[in-house]
């Protein structure tokens, strides 16, 4: 993991509610395909890693040795379909700690999802976790 | 509709994922990791085989709390990961208020397996 990453802010990237991934996803779940239905969850850190933030990359995160450990949504207004969002990510915590097999990093990166007037409608925290 | 501490919000079990579902999943969500499709990547990462996504389980929380109160009314929720989800695992989930001040809601959320280990913890918040 890198440590030096702490407080790095990555530049904004543009995220679109895209209703071909959301039937992905609802047939990943096993659900009908009903738009209406979609998780609020919808919206993830993933989409920025091929929009300039990748976050396994940026932290040195060995995808063979990562975990996610968690996540956390927090709603503030809806999303429309089409919408386009300008989403920045910026690396909040790192901490290193040692399990019984070696040495544990973990990185909980927040995500802020904004219309083009600044108005904030999601933040994302992700937990990512790299082991030794 | 009024809610009250101890009250049961849902307790549903979600058929487990097969590998073409997983493969939905991480396309649905831009999810490149080959952990979650590539048999030998997930061996080579330590496991018996690929790994459910844990935001499956995020999703699945997320969706049916949106069923139950209502997704307009959906603050918060916050999961933590406790155990790897592999495929055809069958999750027992359930919700389960536990505090209600004023206008908002607290509850406490799990997903199991079938043998009784716990995969995910949350809790979220919402709207009364």
């Amino acid at each position: 993991m890198n440590m030096e990453r702490q407080g790095y802010v990555y530049p904004p990237f543009t995220v679109r509610a895209e209703r071909a991934l959301a039937e992905k996803l609802l047939r990943g779940q096993g659900a009908a395909v009903d738009l209406e239905t979609v998780p609020p969850t919808y919206m993830i850190f993933l989409r920025g890693e091929t929009r300039g933030a990748n976050l396994f990359e940026g932290l040195g995160i060995h995808r063979k040795r990562a975990l996610h450990g968690g996540q956390r949504y927090e709603w503030y207004e809806p999303i429309a379909w089409d919408e386009e969002l300008s989403v920045t990510a910026t690396v909040e915590k790192i901490t290193e700690k040692q399990g019984r097999s070696g040495k544990i990093w973990f990185a909980d990166v927040a995500l802020d999802y904004a219309r083009a007037d600044g108005t904030r409608v999601l933040r994302e925290i992700t937990r990512l976790i790299e082991r030794e | 509709m009024a809610h009250r501490e101890g009250d049961r919000l849902f307790e549903v079990t979600v058929p487990g994922a097969d590998r073409a579902r997983l493969a939905d999943f991480s396309a649905g969500t831009e999810d490149p990791n080959p952990i979650h499709t590539d048999e030998e990547f997930a061996k080579a990462a330590g496991f018996p085989t690929v790994l459910q996504q844990g935001p499956m389980t995020t999703a699945h929380f997320a969706r049916l709390l949106a069923e139950r109160v209502g997704q307009d009314r959906l603050r918060w929720l916050d999961v933590t990961f406790t155990a790897p989800v592999f495929p055809e695992e069958d999750l027992r989930i359930e919700a389960v208020v536990t505090a209600v001040e004023g206008d908002a809601v607290t509850c406490a959320l799990t997903a199991a397996k079938a043998d009784g280990t716990v995969t995910a913890k949350a809790e979220a918040g919402f709207g009364a």
